[in-house]
């Protein structure tokens, strides 16, 4: 090993010797000198984030209502608003001209600034809280002990506003965090208390370091990095140079390999320094110790060898370090257009065209594809084409995709009616997302979308009983949409568009009963049972069971904690309820006494996306994010051994009214299998065009045999993030727009072991390459 | 005929280089070389450049592969790593690493060659100054010129204590008092045991060390043998006449016409009077003529005999014979 170890030593004294190393190492104490100075200055927070007001539109409405009150909190705030600020109030809850139907996400955002700095002007009054008014109201710890304080400074003053505020308004109002978060630069605040909470704050913060780390070692770092170390194998196999190492006793392989790793010792210099840098200022200055951040420098010292491994091979066989880094330019250029090419495809073919629902509407077959348009399969010309438009022009657009790419769009078939119901989600008045609408459409009416009103609150799944009810289960009730004869479906349809959803539509809703419903937090997922019609709802980590009573109600029958507080998916049928969780985990649950009766392990790297039960009860069914199908039968809740072929490119799972397992192939075929014989028993599949061929037989042979040293760049946010999977569109939209915890958001899963063994296979080919080149060589 | 002796033997070997990306070309570096380097000596190699010297030492070091024969160094097929544990090696324009200083880059070719990093640094000083670099190594390479980079190329192919150094011009850059210094390092170490294979052009620094030669040319072994071997008289080889003459001043030109049309040399009238003459005569017969006409002109014959030929002489004698 001693002559190996002197090479690798040799290489350290090049990097040390390198101009290019010390420039490198000076520009980055210049540039961590210049970042020393900034900060964070935590103190508690005094004022209300945009983030914390749950419902603008029910906040304004609950502080409006305080003019006809007497000594509440609503009534105190009221009184204490100066006429401009009343004013200026009744004119947000007015519905306006410019965005009159919502949508407009630029108003609505603006609104909510708006709102927040009149309610922050509002907590700079010390007059604000009274107890008199907020006598009703349970205060938190913290603002009852400044009540006994006394003489409360300014800020204190505004702090106690703004616990009594949230406490007066919890629905409205969530105070997530307690602290705020200013930037400062020495001495000089930047920003003064960020609007975003810490939690959030970290996130962005996060997001920012994994950028600019991988601006300076993913991209200047490994482009300088090739540019010392080109040289070093052409140098190396300079007739002078090479015949005197080969006269000693050393393996030309061995001697191949220990170059090549010595030459990654710059880029492994290179980024200890940066990365141990930034970590420290980061840990002192920002309070943000995070050792995950090491992480990157293996990570970029093993993106360096991918392309050190081609500079490498070239500078062994051409000896020309300018050849050398040609190659690799060339190699990296390869690399991107094939990238391209696939993503590009994907996102404008196979996943925007590919099926994402199915839902069998009688005789008529619809699927959903990955751009939220429903089809319906015409079988004269054997393709899926478009019914079910959105009203506005032009269809779902890109940006209501996005808003609704956390919602899972799907259909609900009413065989007595013979009607389909869909929640239309969009954009609400104030930007966030709004109360969905309901929507129905039929064969009869040539699936012409008919809106049926608004919902009273924000719900997500439309839940058709035995009798035909169509229910929707909210945080506060279940909704039961009851119809409007056609003049109140105008009215209603007017006053919505007026009003973005406020007046819209209540009359078409009303509660139904249930006996002791249960505290449903922020998101739900509920279920009907289609041969018992109980109701499942979950809720962060906890399952209610309602079963039907007599009256037409339901009652909570009994609740069960799965000790989780991820979201969840769920589908109920027969005996059964299948729920699949947020931590990967698929549970199998008793109906009727919700004891677990299967339970499968997490897979972090295969969250569940959809959860389905066979209409008759006989299977059950829970369609991950890696496109994997597994099956559980209906007798004994088991897993069952059999899934269909398409397990593993699926994209949408549902059942037939016969219970059979209705599949697509992640493409524009749905098949039809019998899950009894395991055998197929039907298929509607739209013929793909050549450009499918293309993307089969080129475009992705191509990009599998090539490393992929982007999802190698990628790693670092997965490793800051401690998670397996993150979501494709969290960077879209505004500030905490996006429902991370969504299991329908599309989310990319990081596989630790495929990415590292791919790009490993490469540099070890190439190096082997480079060997066998070596060994047979004659210097 | 191989011997138990040869640190070096070579059989039949051949080499051919193929060039050439479409229309391959064939060179041969090597054809059928077979010689034999004995052990504890210093032996030459000889030849016009292109002749294939540095080829035949790349094989025996296993840089470059041969295409066909038999080639052993030190028992062992050449290059393998046995074989390189015990060789010492110095190309010819070698290149060290510039950033290295002159006791880095011994201890980086020391280790090379399997010396622990005390070993080196426990021989180094000694070398150093046996090379003539001491209080030079601390200096970067960078910074040597090319005699000193080439005494620094000498001391690491000597640091492990080889039984085989191979040479390829030693002298290269290097000043006359250098060249000397060199010599007698190669001498001493030829005394302690070891075995000194050296190429080079310099027919006079191989005159002045090398016990034996081997000439090549055109990738063959044209001659062998010892130096005193390759530069003995031959048939065609002058013959150096000593002759004294009745009157000292017309001996010379009486002496000119005798010889006729020959090649002679420019009489050397020696301190006695004796008068000495190269002539290089076309046949017997020549010679039996020029001895009669000599007598007959009255001079005397004091002696006659063939030359010695310098190893330049024999080289270019061969070199002409084989046609480079």
């Amino acid at each position: 090993m001693r002559p190996y170890i002197a090479v690798l030593k040799d290489s350290f004294r090049e990097a040390m010797a390198s101009r290019v190393l010390w420039i490198a190492l000076i520009g980055i104490a210049v540039i961590l000198l210049l970042l020393a100075p900034f900060g964070l200055k935590i103190e508690k927070a005094t004022q209300l984030r945009r983030s914390e007001i749950a419902n603008f539109e029910k906040l304004l409405q609950a502080i409006a209502d305080g003019q006809n009150e007497m000594q509440t909190p609503a009534a105190q705030i009221w009184n204490q608003l100066t006429d401009e600020q009343k004013k200026q109030l009744k004119r947000l809850q007015e519905p306006e001209q410019q965005a009159e139907t919502g949508r407009d996400r630029r108003a609505g955002s603006s609104r909510q600034r708006e709102v927040v700095t009149a309610m922050n002007k509002l907590l700079d009054n010390p007059d604000l809280f009274d107890k008199t008014s907020w006598a009703d109201v349970k205060l938190p710890q913290e603002a009852t002990d400044l009540i006994a304080q006394g003489n409360l400074g300014a800020e204190s003053s505004k702090r106690l506003n703004l616990l009594a505020l949230s406490a007066a308004f919890p629905k409205w109002i969530v105070v997530t965090e307690s602290n705020a978060i200013s930037l400062v630069y020495a001495t000089a605040t930047l920003v003064d208390s960020i609007p975003l909470t810490p939690s959030q704050f970290e996130l962005v913060f996060e997001t920012a370091v994994v950028a600019v780390l991988s601006v300076f070692l993913g991209f200047i770092g490994i482009f300088a990095s090739l540019l010392v170390t080109a040289p070093l194998i052409p140098r190396t196999f300079e007739p002078g140079e090479i015949a005197l190492l080969l006269s000693k006793p050393v393996n030309r392989g061995l001697l191949y390999i220990t170059k090549f790793l010595g030459g990654c010792t710059f880029t492994l210099m290179y980024s200890t320094v940066l990365v141990t840098g930034v970590w420290f200022l980061l840990g002192t200055r920002m309070l943000f110790w995070r050792t995950e951040l090491f992480w990157c420098i293996p990570i970029y010292v093993f993106l360096f060898m991918i392309y050190f491994s081609v500079s490498a091979l070239a500078g062994a066989i051409w000896r020309n370090s300018t050849v050398a880094l040609s190659v690799v330019l060339l190699f990296w250029l390869g690399i991107k257009v094939v990238e391209v090419a696939k993503v590009q495809l994907e996102d404008n073919l196979v996943r925007s065209k590919g099926i994402k629902e199915i839902t069998v509407a009688g005789d008529s077959l619809l699927v959903i594809d990955g751009r939220l348009n429903t089809r319906l399969w015409n079988p004269k010309t054997s393709e899926w084409d478009e019914v079910f438009r959105v009203q506005s022009p032009g269809g779902p657009d890109f940006s209501s995709r996005i808003w609704g790419a956390n919602s899972r769009l799907t259909h609900t078939f009413d065989s007595a009616t013979q009607q389909i119901f869909s929640l239309q989600t969009t954009p609400g008045r104030f930007g966030a997302m709004g109360v969905p609408e309901l929507v129905a459409g039929s064969a009869d009416e040539d699936w012409e979308r008919i809106p049926l009103g608004r919902t009273p609150d924000v719900v997500e799944t439309v839940l058709i009983d035995r009798s035909g009810r169509v229910l929707l289960p909210g945080k506060d009730a279940i909704y039961e949409y009851v119809g409007q004869t056609e003049n109140q479906q105008k009215q209603a349809k007017f006053l919505g568009a007026f009003t973005g959803g406020l007046l819209g539509g209540g009359k078409a809703f009303r509660s139904v009963k249930v006996d002791k419903y249960p505290d449903v937090k922020k998101s739900i997922s509920s279920a009907l049972n289609s041969t018992s019609d109980q109701i499942l709802i979950y809720s962060e980590g906890d399952l209610h069971l309602l079963n039907p009573a007599e009256d037409g109600g339901y009652t909570l029958q009994t609740s069960v904690n799965l000790d989780t507080s991820k979201q969840a998916v769920i589908a109920a049928s027969g005996k059964y309820c299948i729920v699949g969780l947020g931590d990967g985990r698929v549970i199998v649950v008793d109906c009727n006494t919700l004891n677990i009766v299967t339970e499968l392990p997490a897979e972090p790297t295969a969250i569940p996306r959809v959860c389905v039960a066979a209409t008759d009860g006989s299977w059950l069914a829970v369609l991950r994010h890696d496109e994997s199908v597994t099956l559980f039968s209906g007798d004994s809740g088991q897993r069952m051994s059999w899934s269909p072929p398409e397990s593993g490119v699926c994209t949408a799972v549902a059942s037939s009214p016969d219970g059979k397992l209705l599949v697509s192939d992640g493409r524009l075929a749905v098949r039809q299998y019998d899950i009894g014989s395991a055998q197929q028993t039907a298929e509607w599949s739209q013929p793909t065009s050549w450009v499918y061929d293309f993307y089969d037989l080129a475009i992705y042979p191509i990009w599998s045999a090539l490393p992929k040293p982007s999802q190698l760049d990628r790693f670092v946010p997965f490793v800051m993030s401690g998670e397996d999977s993150v979501l494709v569109n969290e960077t879209r939209g505004p500030p905490g727009s996006v429902d991370r915890e969504s299991l329908q958001q599309e989310r990319e899963t990081f596989n630790y072991n495929k990415v590292f063994r791919d790009n490993a296979i490469f540099v070890l080919i190439m190096l082997g390459l480079g060997c066998l080149y070596v060994s047979r060589s004659d210097f | 005929m191989v011997t138990t002796e040869a640190v070096i033997q070579v059989k039949d070997l051949e080499k051919t280089y193929h060039g050439g990306l479409i229309r391959r070309r064939k060179l041969h570096a090597l054809q059928k070389v077979t010689l034999e380097v004995p052990k504890g000596k210093i032996y030459g190699l000889l030849g016009p450049n292109g002749a294939g010297k540095t080829t035949l030492i790349k094989v025996l070091l296993g840089i470059v592969r041969k295409s066909a024969g038999e080639a052993t160094v030190l028992g062992h097929q050449a290059g393998e790593l046995a074989a390189r544990r015990r060789i010492g090696y110095l190309p010819e324009n070698h290149r060290i690493p510039r950033h290295l200083t002159g006791s880095s880059a011994l201890e980086y070719y020391g280790c090379l060659s399997g010396l622990s990093v005390a070993e080196v640094n426990r021989r180094a000083p000694e070398l150093l100054d046996v090379v003539g670099l001491k209080g030079r190594e601390k200096d970067r390479v960078s910074g040597y010129s090319k005699g000193m980079q080439q005494r620094l190329g000498l001391a690491q192919a000597m640091l492990h204590k080889p039984e085989l150094i191979i040479l390829d011009e030693p002298t290269d850059g290097v000043d006359p008092v250098g060249r000397k210094e060199i010599r007698e390092v190669l001498r001493r170490l030829s005394q302690e045991g070891a075995t000194v294979f050296l190429n080079s052009h310099l027919l006079q620094e191989i005159e002045l060390i090398c016990e034996s030669v081997a000439i090549l040319t055109n990738g063959q072994v044209r001659k062998t043998g010892s130096v005193k071997e390759l530069t003995q008289a031959l048939e065609e080889s002058p013959l150096v006449f000593r002759l004294a003459g009745p009157e000292a001043a017309g001996t010379e030109a009486a002496a000119r016409q005798c010889f006729g049309d020959a090649t002679v040399s420019s009489p050397l009238v020696m301190a006695d009077g004796i008068l000495q003459i190269d002539a290089k005569l076309a046949d017997q017969a020549a010679v039996d003529r020029t001895i009669d006409s000599l007598r007959a002109a009255g001079i005397s014959i004091l002696s006659m005999k063939r030359r010695d030929l310098t190893l330049e002489e024999a080289f270019l004698e061969i070199v002409k014979e084989s046609g480079t």
